[in-house]
């Protein structure tokens, strides 16, 4: 079994064409050709060390405040959480947890796994890394939804002194880790898990 | 969907193939394993032999159904756009919220990042994405040249991908419309409907497409060539 670049062949990360490695673009859509992603792994560790930096801070931090009749209410990602709990609306409270605590902890693990075992050239279960590392660019997106619940209920509960929802900076941060986790599984080049196999074959 | 196997079968695998070869194969995007390609019967995907990553599919795109498509969504999404998507009433007090003033009500409290976040990925960008599709498909209908670079609108649609939330926007909206049911009286505007068809209408679309058949569409734009 042979890979592109054991061939001298890069394919084009664009439009998927094959180009021989001494092109410095497409023949066919003239994108800059590189074999592997640049400075795949430092940009991954970069963005997801700093999201991880962030995690705290984003759940500690109100990611809104209600303010109903005078009292303001500021409430975090997993006081939202309970309060759900708290109203019977678990199957809610499971979605909010699931996605906005749970997945992006579990795409810091991967990623952090994912990383360390390509650093080292590991050539175990490459066929289970690559699922993990599809899991994590399939789910990553969807922690954004607590962003928008918040973007829609600060728009639509301005009812004056009855009610007023506005948002707080937890969810300036919050969005901003999630960010950071969707850009470093972008940066990572899942062909790097396989590389070393390569090697190991033809020694 | 039939998975088919492919095998690259090469005479001198350690010197580069010669240019005009190369359009006979493909490599994996995810493991770069290198495959001859072959024809497919229309709906049959191709996997990667090693990691079952899709590589390529059968068939041509329908540039009619596609057109069709593509211009039923741009209606739903100006129509999403222009309506309230959820309407709150209480005690003789009613507010409504659009899509841009979801993103704006970050923007009101000086909170400037996520209100940028959401008007991209819930507004600018799902635009932008079906706006490039349609001019791409346009062109090649009509085998007419428009004076724009159709490879770098295309390049760009492809890097945003990710980041076209609609359907985490739609989950988001559930959510709230759940949230509010004890506080308010919350109905879904016209929007809501429009917005739930355009999902529908999106995953429909996104079936149909095959990046390397939008790609050569695009090429043969660029050279001029007329279908």
């Amino acid at each position: 079994m042979k890979t592109a670049a054991e061939l001298g062949l890069t394919r084009c990360s664009v439009c998927g064409t094959l180009n021989p490695v001494h092109r410095q673009r497409c023949s066919r859509c003239d994108g800059s050709l590189q074999q592997r992603r640049r400075h795949s792994l430092s940009h991954g560790w970069a963005l997801m060390l700093a999201a991880v930096i962030l995690y705290l801070p984003a759940n500690l931090l109100p990611v809104m405040t209600v303010t109903s009749l005078g009292q303001s209410e500021p409430s975090t990602i997993l006081g939202g959480v309970m309060l759900l709990l708290h109203e019977g609306m678990w199957p809610l409270a499971l979605l909010i947890f699931v996605a906005s605590i749970f997945l992006p902890l579990l795409k810091l693990g991967i990623l952090a796994g994912l990383l360390i075992s390509t650093q080292r050239r590991s050539t175990r279960r490459p066929l289970e890394r690559l699922q993990l590392y599809r899991l994590s660019e399939f789910v990553g997106r969807w922690s954004m939804v607590d962003v928008f619940v918040v973007a829609i209920l600060a728009a639509l509960v301005q009812l004056g002194n009855l009610a007023t929802i506005h948002g707080n900076l937890g969810t300036s941060l919050f969005a901003t880790v999630v960010a950071l986790t969707m850009l470093a599984v972008e940066s990572f080049d899942q062909r790097l898990i396989w590389d070393p196999i390569q090697k190991n074959e033809h020694e | 969907m039939t998975p088919m196997q492919v095998t690259p079968s090469m005479a001198n695998p350690d010197t580069p193939m010669a240019e005009h070869h190369l359009d006979d194969y493909i490599a994996c995007p995810d493991c770069d394993l290198l495959h001859r390609l072959r024809p497919l019967e229309s709906r049959q995907l191709a996997r990667c032999r090693r990691c079952n990553a899709v590589l390529y599919r059968g068939g041509s795109v329908n540039l009619q159904h596609l057109l069709a498509w593509l211009l039923t969504g741009l209606i739903l999404l100006l129509v999403s756009n222009s309506y309230p998507i959820l309407q709150l009433a209480s005690q003789g007090q009613e507010t409504h919220a659009t899509f841009f003033q979801a993103a704006a009500a970050f923007a009101v409290q000086g909170m400037w990042w996520p209100a940028a976040l959401v008007l991209l990925t819930s507004i600018l960008i799902p635009f932008y994405r079906l706006g490039v599709l349609l001019l791409i498909a346009l062109q090649s209908q009509l085998g007419r040249r428009l004076p724009i670079d159709s490879a770098r609108l295309l390049l760009w649609h492809d890097w945003l991908a990710p980041w076209s939330m609609l359907e985490i926007f739609l989950l988001g909206l559930l959510v709230a419309l759940v949230k509010l049911q004890d506080l308010a009286e919350v109905s879904p505007g016209i929007a809501f409907y429009a917005f739930f068809l355009l999902i529908l209408n999106l995953a429909i679309i996104s079936a149909q497409l095959d990046r390397r058949q939008l790609w050569r569409m695009t090429t043969q734009i660029r050279a001029g060539v007329k279908k």
